[in-house]
């Protein structure tokens, strides 16, 4: 098995690496991080859903949109991308087993820079509650291919900033959400250690789970396959021609918690949702006379349902005292 | 037939990669079974490559994802697909809630296609799901 030390690569090749090796079955472990900024959308997403294509466009932020799992991500040089790519033979059926076993090594690197990471199933892992990385799976080719990265910072305003959201308000939440419940190395630890004392954790850590995992460089074989598919991933068929998800605007903030935008004739609702469940409600425009106690009492706890939601005010504007 | 509990209705022929085919005419309908739908939990997203292509059997025909995973699903048998569920594609939940209702493609089989690597006698099923779970068990506790 081998070990892709890789460092600093232009942004489209850390996404075409691992495809490439996965196509090509070559079990390895990949370590490397992007020179520019990019947003990253899962195989079920379409980027022009997800993302703010002009401002990305605008600000020479990369678009590519995966084969794997998982949502959208913003990924820049303050991150190591980690990806594993094993024969799917060899990996567990139960895709929390995989995920649980893929992200021991990173676990025992976060541990050894003093920070207390644990397991979140489905695939994050969280530190006192805040998530400190998101994780994604897929099969390529003949493999199971798992990726995530070790924050060392995040830019939190930029990530808000290239989402296609609704209302700049909704953003403004998104964004404070993100920042209450988001961790990284520099957040836990105030410092960010050098990028090469942690890499060199997370190798040993690599080779302390594989233990023929050997050091190598990639050949001319997977060059040709990233250019192959880079062809592939840069056409609009690709990255816009996929179904659109539905019409409710979820942003997924950790695992189990969401900011959901909802508008009724006017009035813009931020909902926040614990595993579907109405945990805060917040009304975005400043000039609705509807008191947001008073909606919040109607919905908390109760199962998110945008119907529900939309009964409730217009309850309440059709008998605003009750 | 009821394994723990798993259901498998005997109206049809299981493959080893957790996928149901049942015969209509001259044609299968191809589905999820019950221990792979619960093992995946909620599926979020189906997609079907293409209607009117002919597949090889280990060939992949779609994707689904469930808990951020993509998982290629390969045809068990060899043929041409000639329907794809689109209310399927449209609602993949509806897989959790009937596996056995929500068939994904119809395949019209290659002629000498025997399905010979299916299983359809009770008894055979019960010992295959039995040793899948065991399998579960182990990679569980590690």
């Amino acid at each position: 098995m081998k070990l892709y030390d890789l460092g600093t690569l232009p942004w489209k090749q850390t996404q075409l690496v691992y495809h490439a090796l996965g196509e090509l079955g070559e079990e390895s472990v990949v370590i490397c991080t992007p020179k520019e900024r990019y947003a990253c959308v899962g195989f079920a997403q379409n980027p022009a859903h997800e993302l703010d294509i002009d401002y990305c466009k605008k600000n020479n932020i990369g678009i590519f949109r995966r084969e794997i799992g998982g949502g959208t991500v913003f990924i820049d040089d303050n991150q190591i991308f980690y990806q594993l790519i094993i024969d799917r033979g060899k990996s567990p059926l139960n895709q929390v087993v995989f995920f649980e076993r893929f992200l021991q090594p990173i676990i025992r690197t976060y541990k050894s820079l003093g920070i207390d990471a644990k397991f979140n199933p489905i695939c994050d892992l969280v530190v006192n509650g805040k998530k400190i990385s998101g994780n994604g799976g897929g099969d390529i080719g003949n493999c199971k291919v798992g990726t995530g990265s070790i924050l060392l910072d995040f830019d939190h305003e930029t990530m808000s900033r290239i989402l296609n959201l609704p209302s700049e308000k909704f953003r403004q939440n998104v964004l404070s959400a993100m920042k209450t419940n988001m961790a990284t190395v520099k957040t836990e630890l105030d410092k960010i250690p050098s990028m090469e004392e942690i890499k060199t954790k997370l190798i040993s850590n690599w080779i302390d789970t594989f233990d023929d995992l050997e050091k190598s460089e990639l050949d001319q074989l997977v060059f040709e396959k990233m250019d192959e598919l880079d062809k592939k991933f840069s056409t609009e068929e690709w990255l816009y021609k996929i179904k659109k998800q539905n019409e409710v605007r979820s942003i997924k903030i950790i695992e189990g918690l969401n900011l959901v935008y909802s508008e009724f004739e006017g009035i813009e609702l931020c909902i926040e949702t614990q595993n579907d469940i109405i945990r805060d409600v917040k009304i975005l425009n400043s000039d609705i006379k509807i008191s947001p106690s008073q909606l919040g009492k109607m919905l908390a706890n109760k199962r998110y349902d945008k119907t529900l939601v939309l009964n409730k005010i217009k309850a309440i504007l059709e008998n605003p005292t009750r | 037939m009821d394994i723990e509990n798993l259901h498998f209705p005997l109206d049809r022929k299981y493959h080893r990669s957790h996928l149901w085919v049942k015969s209509e005419g001259d044609k299968v309908k191809i589905g999820i079974d019950d221990f792979l739908s619960n093992m995946a939990g909620y599926i979020n997203y189906l997609t079907i490559d293409r209607k009117d292509i002919d597949v090889k059997s280990g060939e992949s025909f779609g994707s689904l994802e469930s808990g951020k995973f993509v998982s290629k699903i390969y045809t068990p048998t060899s043929g041409k697909i000639v329907e794809v569920n689109q209310d399927i594609i449209n609602n993949p939940r509806k897989i959790s809630d009937d596996p056995y209702d929500a068939w994904i493609i119809q395949i019209q089989p290659e002629d000498n296609n025997k399905f010979d690597e299916f299983l359809e006698k009770e008894q055979d099923i019960r010992s295959w799901i039995a040793e899948e779970m065991k399998k579960y068990e182990e990679e569980e506790s590690g």
